[in-house]
């Protein structure tokens, strides 16, 4: 069954219950997965895909079939995770964008040249760090940096998410790895 | 180590060359951003971005700890879930499916 095709939506908007059932077979565990990686846990996991399903059975009469029904079903969990992320207050600045922009002179050059990575530790431990690392990024470049770098989503279908045009999710990510880039040097360093 | 020496030599050099020479070739600010952004840079449109990170020990730096950060997020993206998980998703779904019914 085509899930972008206009039958389908039209079987979706009409409360069609076998239609409702294939979407959910289809994006259950997928939605699970993406809310982990976003560093939920797994409760917490469980309460934001169930407030997804809600709000998608709610909204879907008014999805207009701009985008595909997986990057709309997707926005809202993303939308309920941020949601999730403000009430939880994570967020602990290290770096400023300001600080970012700063690293380099007027001609261009680097203040600070970034070191070898030659003593950085093995990938998996490198991504363990980068995990706790998230929380330190603002929340917009922490949701393109996963999106795009963890969970592999395509860069026209995170704009579509975020709201933001391809020259700004190019910048949130220059930034987010730059952030992410400038704790690992520092914590790794000998 | 003779690469080493050779880009020291190169970016004493460019530091002196008048900026006319310097205008077409990438700052080290334009080339994090487009490293940033992008995975593949073998085209020929990546031509004087290849050219500035062989001469660039800096950027060279910036383009591995970049490559071992990806690898890291690579592998962080292959998420599997356990059993215990799988049967509670399983169970939600049920409960989705049943209130589809009602």
């Amino acid at each position: 069954m085509n899930l972008s095709s206009q039958e389908f939506i039209s079987r979706l908007q009409s409360r069609d219950h076998e239609a409702f059932s294939v979407l959910i077979s289809e994006y259950q565990i997928p939605l699970y997965k993406a809310a982990i990686k976003l560093k939920l846990d797994f409760d917490q996991a469980e309460e934001v895909v169930q407030q997804t399903w809600a709000s998608f059975f709610e909204s879907v009469e008014n999805f207009e079939g701009r985008s595909h029904i997986r990057t709309y079903l997707f926005g809202i969990l993303y939308n309920k995770i941020k949601e999730l992320w403000r009430s939880n207050k994570k967020y602990t600045t290290e770096f400023s964008d300001e600080q970012i922009e700063g690293l380099f002179s007027e001609d261009g050059h680097y203040k600070q040249a970034p070191k070898s990575p030659e003593y950085w530790l093995n990938s998996k431990q490198v991504g363990m760090i980068i995990e706790e690392l998230l929380d330190t990024l603002p929340e917009n470049q922490r949701m393109a940096f996963v999106l795009k770098e963890i969970n592999g989503e395509p860069t026209e279908e995170i704009c579509k998410i975020l709201g933001v045009s391809t020259t700004n999710l190019g910048v949130l990510i220059y930034r987010a790895k730059n952030k992410l880039r400038l704790q690992l040097e520092k914590r790794l360093e000998k | 180590m003779l690469l080493k020496l050779f880009r020291i030599i190169i970016h004493f050099f460019s530091a002196l060359m008048p900026k006319a020479l310097t205008k077409n070739m990438l700052t080290c600010q334009e080339v994090a951003f487009i490293l940033a952004n992008t995975k593949n840079i073998e085209g020929p449109e990546f031509k004087k971005l290849r050219m500035h990170l062989f001469l660039c020990e800096p950027c060279a730096n910036y383009r591995q700890q970049l490559l071992k950060m990806s690898k890291a997020t690579d592998e962080l993206g292959n998420l599997e879930l356990n059993s215990d998980q799988l049967e509670k998703i399983k169970a939600h779904q049920e409960r989705l499916f049943k209130n589809l019914k009602k």
